[in-house]
């Protein structure tokens, strides 16, 4: 199906009209988490790292002799050693497919078949641009010439889906990222504790007349002076009315690191009930030029243990969680001299969740060969990126991905979900 | 040429090209004049500049971090059973020259805390400068580049001793000045080319980092990214001419390796055991430079030219390139104007920048293009101010004492913006959704009340809204009309009169004509509470 922007936009959103936050909602909160889970929609939770992920230091062919021969020891995964990396089953045929030692968390969800890694994806524009490249997959698109569409893919499923809590969509940030623009139905929250207004209930009535006025804050701010009155009622307060730190899930364990704390803000949001469907948490600094051998090592390790950490802690909820990780692009095969790598094409992305059909490699492997790399020089993408999307939007939200990514029709079916 | 129609487009426009219009600066552009004004704004002269002269000479940083016990360090204090450094002490690295400076991020010995200061003394001193120059345009421009420019420098610890020299020798040495000549003094910076990599990159393959982004954030912008309709040079249109109307990959793989060998005297050993100096300052390396032909921008490159020819070259090329021209015509436009400036304007932006493309003062002459043209002078408030514009303007219009620490820079990162530590090189979103997106905005709302209730905070500012207020305003209406104007430069809007009114009312009455009454105490603290809900108004928010 091909659409226009301007179809495209009507289509998604002609049939919802936008959420309005309000006092309404709060009544139907209490059903919102339960009726999402009965209709067997998952809180779907997109993991966007920026920078350009080095899947080829991630998930990789240890014993391809184009990848032994393209990058030094210290920016692969290697297959013995103190280093080895750790051994995937299900692999593509033909070689020993492992997965970095940092990601042993991640290794083990793999292993009990709850995380499925697609190899050689992502955005099959030819952009190595990080923020044109971002942007794109944030819109859900391909193509630059999309650029102007004025909502993100997550923007749209919150459209495409029925969202009737209090606050369906949330990144732990100040801020919404791309994927979340444009739509009325998600805010940033960085950290629930200051998630308030300092004045006094006058002064927040005043607040509120002057955020009436015709301007560009008029809709940011209502949206977030209304969940703000909602959102603090909700959370627990020790005797002196101050808002406790997060308690995780009995036994779970948060190692410290930034995007953990987000995790938790997301963890705690969910299981506050108000209506929580989709998340999108960002981790940066993936950009490996230099330095690469200790920078994606420690990046690694700081995915991989925050991110088991937040799917243990939600995994006794009666809404069951999926989590997508993507990142820009892939870097190149054969490292610079300066040890690092520049920026390439293919990656990976992640899948987890309890019944996704983990524990395999999805995709086609193009291979490491001169002639089977991407303009000669960076993995090729077999899978677009939206295809796994998609087959997760079906399967795990009932949205059907059509409504969601203009000018795109599914591939061949990896069915990971 | 068009000026301002009246005051209050007057006070609009120097709201929108200042760190916010205070009362004297309001009547020094009422007496020379719009044009005048803006022609004096952009010729700035350092020597007139006392009151920030003054400020910046008695201005003490306070000194705080724990020391390793196994290191030695001088002035400890105990402090919860730890050796710990606390002292105010004056700015010093500011003026240094770099190597005077950049020796101390390789001394091992060095605490963090002492590295990090050459870092806190140009946040502060930024923050200083918006709110107490004299030449607030330049600030203001200074801010922009830097966020075109932009450097993370907590990315290395040679990036927070060199930024400094960075902001004064490159930014503010050019920023109305010669973009070509910014560009290079840019690029052959010891922050720059730490912070993107050309420090380490040499032939073969080169580290790509710096090209790519000298291309897609520096000169040509994204838009002239041509990757997705061509994968060879010769089929770019005009590049057959030597005049590609975009880039592809390969002019960023090609102008990676001119760029080869520049890099910094770091006090590393090269190959064949020879030490650099320990100087920071730029260093051209030959034996690292990929000496064969290149091709960048449709333009031949000769092999075996020096590496220093090579680069400087593709500073020549991009810096001319309309698409540059039209890139910075359009940021600026969104950045002084509106997220969504109006073509026209840009067109007239881009057509200056291009003709004076060789004048030492091309982008004063862009500028000053931009500031008076009637679309800029007429059009309506819609720009959201960034945080250190807010914060700025609100000790400026306001008539606060200020007296900056690190806890401002912390405030304005809680807002969203991140003083010289943005970390991506494409610098902080110029469009109101990042402001607004949640947090970032309910924490702007607060700020206005911290300043003027917070303990801590009152030894950062000393807000003196009621001494400030004229003897004979007397109601609650004239103490009202008196400061929205003063703050926002408008009167009160109609709707809102009411709301604001009862903020001022001992009883939350709503007559104008109320006696503002009650001891200094309820007063000011009635009176706060009022201009933080002004501060917090869109009125305010926008410029």
């Amino acid at each position: 199906m091909h659409l226009t922007r301007r179809s495209f936009l009507r289509t998604s959103f002609g049939a919802a009209p936008l959420a309005v936050f309000g006092a309404t909602h709060l009544t139907r909160l209490a059903f919102a988490a339960d009726s999402a889970a009965a209709a067997g929609r998952d809180l779907l939770v997109s993991i966007f790292l920026r920078g350009g992920c080095d899947g080829l230091n991630f998930v990789a062919p240890a014993d391809d002799p184009h990848y032994l021969a393209a990058r030094p020891p210290e920016m692969r995964i290697q297959e013995k050693g103190d280093h080895a990396g750790l051994p995937l089953a299900n692999g593509f045929a033909g070689a020993d497919w492992r997965i970095h030692k940092e990601a042993a968390p991640l290794h083990e969800l793999y292993t009990h078949g709850d995380l499925a890694i697609i190899h050689a994806c992502g955005l099959a524009n030819p952009s190595r641009s990080h923020f044109d490249a971002q942007d794109m997959m944030e819109r859900g698109i391909a193509d630059q010439k999309n650029l102007g569409l004025d909502t993100g893919w997550l923007s749209r499923v919150l459209a495409a889906i029925p969202a009737p809590g209090l606050l369906p969509g949330v990144a732990p940030a100040g801020t919404l990222p791309v994927s979340m623009l444009g739509t009325d139905r998600a805010c940033g929250i960085a950290d629930l504790r200051d998630f308030a207004y300092w004045g006094n209930p006058d002064e927040r009535s005043v607040l509120h007349s002057l955020q009436s006025l015709a301007s560009p804050l008029a809709a940011p701010s209502n949206r977030a002076l209304a969940l703000i009155e909602a959102i603090q009622k909700r959370l627990p307060r020790d005797k002196d009315g101050n808002v406790p730190k997060y308690q995780p899930g009995k036994g779970v364990h948060y190692p410290e690191h930034d995007f953990s704390e987000a995790l938790q803000t997301v963890a705690r949001l969910a299981k506050l009930d108000v209506g929580l469907q989709v998340a999108a948490v960002d981790y940066g600094d993936w950009d490996t030029h230099t330095g690469q051998e200790y920078r994606f090592a420690e990046q690694v390790r700081n995915l991989a243990g925050p991110l088991a950490a937040f799917y243990r802690d939600l995994s006794d909820r009666p809404q069951r969680v999926t989590i997508v990780v993507m990142s820009e692009f892939g870097r190149r095969l054969k490292a610079n001299e300066s040890g690092g790598t520049d920026h390439g094409h293919g990656n990976i992305m992640l899948v987890l969740g309890k019944g996704i059909r983990g524990g395999r490699l999805h995709g086609a492997w193009p291979g490491l060969a001169n002639d089977q790399l991407d303009q000669h020089a960076d993995l090729a993408i077999t899978t677009d990126y939206r295809q796994v999307l998609a087959e997760t939007l079906e399967k795990r939200l009932q949205c059907s991905a059509s409504q969601i990514f203009p000018d795109w029709s599914a591939q061949g079916r990896l069915g990971i979900a | 040429m068009s000026a301002p129609a009246d005051s209050i487009a007057l006070r609009r426009a120097l709201d929108r090209v200042t760190y916010g219009a205070s009362p004297a600066l309001v009547e020094e552009a009422q007496r020379l004049g719009w044009t005048d004004w803006i022609d004096q704004q952009l010729a700035p002269d350092d020597s007139q500049d006392a009151e920030l002269d003054h400020r910046l000479r008695a201005f003490k940083l306070l000194i705080d971090y724990e020391i390793d016990p196994s290191a030695d360090g001088k002035a400890m204090m105990m402090k919860g059973g730890k050796p710990h450094v606390k002292e105010m002490r004056p700015l010093k690295y500011l003026d240094r020259p770099v190597e005077q400076v950049f020796p101390i991020c390789r001394d091992d010995k060095m605490p963090y805390g002492e590295k990090e200061r050459p870092m806190h003394e140009l946040i502060l001193a930024t923050i200083l400068r918006a709110a107490f120059s004299r030449w607030q345009v330049r600030e203001r421009v200074v801010g922009f580049w830097h966020d075109h420019f932009n450097i993370d420098a907590e990315k290395d610890d040679t990036i927070l001793v060199s930024i400094p020299s960075f902001d004064r020798e490159a930014i503010r040495r050019h920023a109305l000045g010669n973009f070509r000549q910014l560009l290079e003094a840019v690029a052959r910076s010891t922050a720059m080319l730490y912070y993107l990599d050309g420090v380490e990159s040499r032939a073969s393959p080169a580290n790509e980092n710096f090209a790519r982004e000298l291309f897609e954030l520096h000169t040509l912008g994204a838009r002239h990214y041509f990757n997705h309709l061509y994968t060879k040079w010769r089929d770019v249109p005009g590049a057959l001419d030597g005049q590609p109307t975009g880039y592809i990959d390969q002019d960023v793989y090609e102008a990676a390796r001119c760029f080869t060998g520049w890099t910094v005297e770091n006090g590393d050993e090269d190959d064949g055991g020879i030490k650099r100096p320990l100087t920071g300052k730029f260093l051209v390396h030959d034996a690292w430079h990929d000496p064969y032909q290149k091709r960048v921008l449709g333009t031949e490159f000769d092999s075996q030219r020096p590496a220093l020819e090579d680069g400087l070259r593709v500073l020549d090329l991009v810096a001319a390139h309309p698409a540059t021209a039209r890139f910075i015509a359009e940021k600026l436009c969104r950045r002084f104007l509106a997220d969504s400036p109006p073509e026209s304007l840009i067109a007239k932006a881009q057509e200056t920048f291009t003709t004076q493309r060789d004048a030492p003062d091309q982008i004063a002459r862009t500028l000053r293009t931009i500031f008076l043209a009637p679309e800029f002078v007429d059009a309506p408030k819609s720009k959201l101010k960034r945080p250190l514009e807010y914060l700025a303007s609100l000790v400026r219009c306001g008539g606060i004492e200020f007296t900056p620490t690190m806890d401002v820079n912390w405030a304005l990162e809680s807002m969203g913006q991140r003083l010289f530590r943005w970390h991506t090189p494409a610098g902080h979103p110029d469009t109101a959704a990042y402001w607004t997106g949640g947090t970032f905005l309910l924490r702007r709302w607060n700020f206005a009340r911290t300043v003027a209730f917070d303990d801590d905070w009152k030894k950062i500012t000393g807000c003196r809204y009621l001494s400030l207020t004229p003897p004979d305003c007397r109601t609650t209406g004239a103490v009202l009309d008196y400061w929205h104007q003063r703050l926002t430069g408008e009167a009160v809007p109609d709707t809102v009169r009411d709301a604001l009114l009862k903020t001022l009312s001992r009883d939350g009455g709503k007559d104008p004509a109320e006696e503002f009454r009650g001891g200094d105490r309820e007063r000011t603290e009635r009176l706060s509470s009022c201009c933080a809900l002004i501060a917090a108004s869109p009125a305010f928010q926008l410029r």
